[in-house]
């Protein structure tokens, strides 16, 4: 009886690496929604979060065999998701923009709004799908996810100092909307 | 000299002879029966093996044993044979040229040490493995495993599961598809084939060379480390890239240019998709360059 | 400084990614001035909240059919999984799809036959792989274990039965130098860059190959 979860998860990918589908889906119920939630913030809006979720655990197990268990599941698909989310900016480049600059008064309106956490936050996640893309990003990357700029430089492929400033950017938009 | 002594000289002198050939060759042949899909073992420590499938419910072994070899190791029947060399020194000295026919549909794993193997005419599953050898393998296996240290390694069948290795060798792959592992360390590596669901290729210092297709959702990864790569892939291609090189260059015909990492550093990296994505190709190398062009 | 320079520099500040004088600078400004000061709880505030978000959000929907339906090729309803990326007929140990890397020398690859039996036998390596980004002490660990692990092929190929003629033998240090170097480069280019992802994998897998090819070598070597 396995009572480490961690070896419990070791022996859940180690399943789902031999191909055994209800394993992998046992994966994916403990952690889509940390998956989501970065999704989520990073797309700005409900409908393109579920997909690039769904792509996300897609190419986690076409790359399953590359995850070699030094470290919790989560933390393995954490720069897979950030990748999977740059990526599809890059690639959905060409369809009509969704930028929404903080005069549209429609920008508060969701229809879908996060489930978890106090009105404050329901506040800062309405506010962050208002964002361009680019600060939202590096905002979502820097403030909510931890990561230094030097990171998101690699991951974006921007400069550094591009990266601060699109962080400069996005604290000062989100200030201005959420009227603080 | 008297002429009886002579006689008697001739005649050792061919009794030697026929001595010395009797040493030096034994010529072979046996037939055993054996099941459409028998699984058939061939260890040859030294020399060639020649296998042929054919129609008939039979394997039939000829050619010659090499100088040392007490005999031909030949048993089984029915769903397994197996065919060997017994040799009562060193194996390795002993070299033999085999010719081997098995039905069509066998099941063969071959084994030498300083021999090649040439496989012809076998839709069943092949597995050969030699060290100081070539590995020549046509015909319709649909799962072919062809692993040599020194030597090239050819395939070129219809297999839907291959692995090609060689160390140092060349390694080539035509018309194979489905799933492919390839690799070697100082030969080139050279991939044509059709549509790829997992394809992985490596090399050292060899070079890499892929043109071919991917199934949608498929995954193709090359690696090297001096080694340039190229990848020819359908212009129609929906994939996502992921492409890196610590010192060599990139040269992509599908969109981006790479992008340095830093300006201190001359590794480079390239992230793109094509189409809507969905196949993954990922190329590493350390110095190696890359190349993705379109077919 | 002025106001302007110091909230030009406020996210800097904030996020502790000034340079020490300039830090002391702008805190002495802060000491001073209620207005900037405002400014930086009002930014402090904002960070806090946003690294104090949810951790995890739920989708609105079960996503999971749609995933499983991609996994299982639904497109063309081929019925055919797409396989993870190591398909499971060719795992070999020197394909390591699980958790850890087991370079076994199995029993085959020790002398059959006349002769001492080795006392030590198979010598079973757990030679954990290292983590993309791992810490240089890490890498050093699998590097002593491959290091290891090719020390014991390379005794086994001597204790064999039949050796290898000097020819076999040096075509094999050849192939194996060939390897070495290589290494040699990936460890330079590590040095440089420690921890980078791809060439901690370029390290490991010409390290496997190395093992790989000595492994082939021995086991084919037995009689």
């Amino acid at each position: 009886m396995e009572a480490d979860p961690r070896a419990q998860e070791r022996a859940l990918v180690a399943r789902a690496q031999a191909g055994d589908l209800e394993a992998f889906e046992a994966l994916y119920r403990a952690n889509r929604g940390r998956v989501y939630a970065l999704c989520y913030r990073m797309a700005g809006e409900a409908t393109l979060a579920e997909e690039l979720a769904q792509d996300v655990f897609v190419r986690a197990w076409q790359r399953l065999g590359s995850f070699r268990g030094e470290s919790a599941f989560s933390s393995w698909l954490h720069p897979l998701t950030v990748n999977v989310a740059l990526s599809e900016r890059r690639s959905r480049r060409r369809r009509t923009s969704r930028v929404m600059t903080t005069d549209d008064p429609s920008a508060y309106e969701r229809p879908v709004v996060p489930k978890t956490g106090p009105e404050a936050s329901v506040d800062l996640d309405r506010a962050l799908s208002t964002l361009p893309a680019g600060a939202r990003a590096v905002f979502v990357l820097h403030d909510v996810e931890g990561y230094k700029h030097e990171e998101i430089a690699k991951m974006t492929g921007v400069a550094t100092g591009t990266s601060k400033a699109q962080l400069h950017r996005a604290r000062r938009l989100l200030r201005e909307a959420l009227d603080r | 000299m008297s002429s009886k002594t002579v006689l008697s000289l001739a005649v050792a002198a061919l009794m030697g002879l026929a001595a010395r050939s009797a040493a030096a060759q034994q010529r072979v042949e046996a037939r055993r029966s054996a099941s459409a899909e028998a699984l058939v073992e061939i260890e040859n420590p030294a020399g060639s093996v020649r296998v042929i499938g054919w129609d008939r419910g039979e394997v039939t072994v000829t050619g010659e044993l090499g100088v040392g070899a007490s005999g031909l190791d030949f048993t089984g029947s029915g769903k397994r044979v197996r065919v060997g060399v017994d040799t009562e020194r060193n194996p390795h000295g002993v070299s033999s040229s085999l010719e081997i026919h098995v039905p069509a549909r066998a099941r063969l794993q071959i084994e030498s040490f300083a021999g090649s193997i040439t496989v012809s005419d076998v839709s069943g599953t092949v597995s050969a493995e030699t060290v100081n050898g070539s590995i020549n393998i046509t015909g319709k296996a649909h799962e072919i495993s062809a692993e040599s240290v020194n030597g090239s390694v050819d395939v070129a069948g219809a297999s839907t599961h291959t692995k090609a290795e060689s160390v140092n060798g060349s390694v080539t792959v035509q018309g194979a598809s489905g799933d492919l592992e390839a690799s070697t360390v100082n030969g080139r590596l050279e991939v044509t084939g059709g549509t790829f669901e997992h394809a992985h290729m490596e090399t050292v210092s060899g070079s890499v060379s892929f043109e071919g297709g991917l199934a949608s959702g498929a995954n193709l990864e090359a690696e090297t480390v001096s080694g340039s790569v190229t990848i020819a892939l359908p212009a129609t291609v929906a994939a996502d890239f992921s492409i890196s090189t610590f010192s060599g260059s990139v040269e992509n015909a599908f969109g981006p240019p790479a992008t340095r990492m830093g300006a201190h550093t001359p590794e480079k990296e390239l992230e793109f998709s094509t189409g809507d994505g969905g196949a993954s190709v990922s190329v590493n190398t350390l110095s190696g360059s890359i190349t993705l062009r379109k077919k | 400084m002025t106001c302007e320079d110091v909230l030009s520099r406020l996210d800097e500040y904030v996020d502790g990614d000034l340079a020490e004088a300039e830090f002391q600078e702008i805190e002495l400004h802060l000491a001073g001035c209620a207005h900037c000061r405002q400014q930086e709880r009002e930014l402090r505030a904002l960070v806090a909240e946003a690294a104090a978000l949810p951790r995890e959000i739920q989708p609105a929907r079960d996503l999971w059919p749609e995933v499983a339906a991609r996994l299982r090729g639904a497109e063309g309803a081929r019925g055919v999984l797409v396989r993870p990326a190591v398909p499971r007929w060719m795992r070999t140990t020197s394909l390591a799809a699980a958790a850890a890397v087991v370079i076994a020398l199995s029993a085959a690859l020790w002398t059959r036959g006349p002769g001492p039996v080795t006392p030590a036998g198979p010598r079973a390596l757990h030679v954990t792989p290292v983590a993309a980004g791992a810490a240089p002490a890490d890498l050093l660990e699998a590097e002593r274990e491959y290091a290891g692990a090719t020390a014991d092929l390379m005794a086994a190929l001597d204790r064999q039965k039949d050796a290898l003629t000097p020819e076999a033998r040096a075509t094999l240090d050849a192939n194996l130098k060939t390897i070495d170097d290589a290494l040699a480069e990936v460890r330079t280019a590590l040095r440089r860059d420690p921890g980078n992802a791809q060439l901690t994998h370029l390290l490991t897998s010409t390290h496997q190959k190395k093992i790989g090819a000595l492994q082939r070598v021995v086991r084919l070597n037995r009689t």
